[in-house]
């Protein structure tokens, strides 16, 4: 399957990034997720190959065997479990999975001596809105990923898929630290939620750190663009709680909402300051922005997602309006290394990926003004 | 609400850790004014991430801790120190007493609220499980270990009516 479907996912966009979410010129995207792991097996760093094939075959079952419906439109689960590491890089850049597994797909390649054994897979919705990675740092990893802030339809969803895998699985859970993980940070409601936050207001004002500073206080952690140890690039953040144990899942939703909705309300207070006294320099900025992408023959990928990140502040404060967030959203996962590969389906060294990235934006924002 | 730590005004602009000549770190919460005295201008890290608290806590362990073995699977205190990851689930209760000052001070508490497991027949899990035994019962029976394997045996019996 697995050349095809990349090739499929690749041609469209991300269900989770279609417009008219909610918050959705300051929020790119929610997630939200679980870390389990089942009973009387050891965590996956220490697990014997035979152990994670076992986890691998169970979760497989699990999700085979059930047929409760996610909703109401029907979800089909893509298994992915043979990785090219441009495959599985393809896979991070789509937030279908976590930089570590990306690590754990190219270590296994170079020494896996059970080629014959699925030790590490991951299932993706066709719509991409849920992944499910196994025997990651925890043997199952639920995720539920939608455009904006919008926590409710997630969690149920969520909720659901760790129904039916719990339904005909034993968690390793105690009363008192609740559902037990390989990570002490994890354990408890094994519960992450995760905002990705487009910020350049509070950057351009200089006044993030401040904003940054007052998150920290209310025990949440700000990343990169995609999570643990990656840097923040083209005003992107990504704002997470830190504690699982002790709340509630409702109280670290309800502790994430209020968090970000003063971010958001700071943000706009920043765009309005930045429209109000320097509405020429602002306006020049995201027009030399739009410029360059428009027609640059020649874009790397952080130079590319830089502009874009500018393009989208002048969408999002009307200064802009020949380009929609739909639109850019499209752009901004496009223009990574692995999806413009694959969309090409073709091999591409860096210099010929500068060019085709550039001439793919160039096309995309050609046909959205039509 | 928090108040600096130098003018114990009520306000606080941002927090740092300060290490002293013993290498204790100590947590300083201080207004604007007395960061700029200080010649703090820039934010760089207010708290510590989970990630690092395991690491400040690990450098602080006992020595006696570190030969704390999980029956289970077999790591010890100071393998964990070293990874970070526990090995199972039954790493919790061998490294309880660790762990608790840990756990608080990660997450300011100790005890679950939130999602629970629900009991009933795991019919996947099971199947799995009876097949692992079976598995292990023959090996045992190859080895002419027939106490082990009518141990295991009873244990499939068990798991097959649902005792389990």
């Amino acid at each position: 399957m697995e050349n095809n479907t990349f090739t499929i996912i690749s041609r469209t966009i991300p269900y989770w990034l279609v417009s008219g979410a909610p918050f959705e010129d300051i929020v790119i995207s929610s997630r939200l997720r679980y870390a389990r792991n089942i009973a009387g097996y050891r965590f996956p760093n220490l697990a014997s190959n035979e152990e994670l094939g076992e986890i691998f075959e169970m979760a497989r079952a699990a999700l085979e065997n059930t047929q409760i419906p996610l909703e109401t439109e029907k979800i089909e689960f893509i298994t992915v479990t043979e990785f090219t590491d441009l495959q599985g890089e393809f896979l991070l850049e789509r937030h279908l999975i976590s930089p570590d597994f990306l690590k754990k797909i190219k270590s296994r390649e170079k020494d896996d001596k059970n080629k014959h054994l699925s030790t590490l897979g991951v299932f993706i919705s066709n719509d991409e809105t849920i992944s499910i990675m196994v025997n990651e740092e925890d043997h199952l990893r639920f995720q539920v990923i939608s455009a904006g802030l919008e926590f409710d339809k997630s969690f149920s969803k969520l909720n659901t898929l760790d129904d039916i895998f719990e339904s005909t699985l034993r968690y390793a859970f105690s009363p008192q630290y609740g559902y037990l993980t390989a990570c002490p940070t994890n354990v408890g409601t094994g519960f992450r939620v995760s905002i990705m936050a487009h910020l350049p207001g509070l950057v351009l004002t200089k006044e993030i750190n401040q904003a940054l500073n007052a998150i920290w206080q209310f025990n949440c952690l700000v990343r990169g663009l995609y999570g643990e140890g990656t840097e923040t690039r083209g005003y992107f953040f990504q704002i997470s709680n830190s504690i699982t144990l002790g709340q509630t899942e409702q109280e670290i939703m309800q502790g994430i909402k209020n968090i970000i909705t003063q971010l958001i309300n700071h943000e706009k207070k920043a765009r309005d300051f930045l429209l109000k006294t320097m509405k020429t320099e602002l306006e020049d900025k995201v027009y030399r922005a739009y410029a360059i992408l428009r027609s640059a023959r020649l874009l790397n990928s952080d130079e590319a997602l830089n502009l874009l990140a500018t393009v989208r502040l002048g969408v999002a404060t009307e200064i802009l309006n020949e380009v929609s967030l739909t639109t850019l959203n499209k752009i901004m996962i496009l223009l990574k290394p692995a999806n413009l590969q694959i969309f090409y389906n073709q091999t591409l060294n860096p210099y010929e990926r500068d060019e085709k990235r550039a001439s793919l934006i160039r096309t995309i924002l050609q046909e959205s003004q039509n | 609400m928090k108040e600096c730590n130098i003018c114990h005004k009520p306000e606080v602009f941002i927090i740092v850790n300060t290490v002293d000549r013993e290498g204790n770190v100590q947590e300083l919460a201080l207004c604007k004014d007395c960061a700029q005295k200080k010649g703090i201008s820039e934010i760089k890290k207010i708290k510590l991430t989970p990630a690092e608290i395991i690491m400040k806590l690990q450098m602080t362990s006992d020595a006696n801790d570190q030969k704390i073995t999980c029956n289970f699977c077999n790591i010890t205190w100071a393998n964990f120190r070293t990874t970070g990851r526990l090995g199972c689930e039954h790493c919790y209760e061998s490294f309880k007493n660790q762990l608790d000052s840990l756990i608080k001070e990660i997450h300011g508490a100790t005890l679950h609220r939130g999602k629970t497991v629900t009991s009933g027949r795991k019919t996947t899990y099971d199947r799995f499980v009876i097949k692992k035994l079976t598995k292990q019962m023959r090996q045992a029976i190859q080895n002419e270990d027939y106490e082990k394997a009518a141990v295991i045996r009873d244990q499939i019996t068990k798991i097959k009516k649902g005792i389990v």
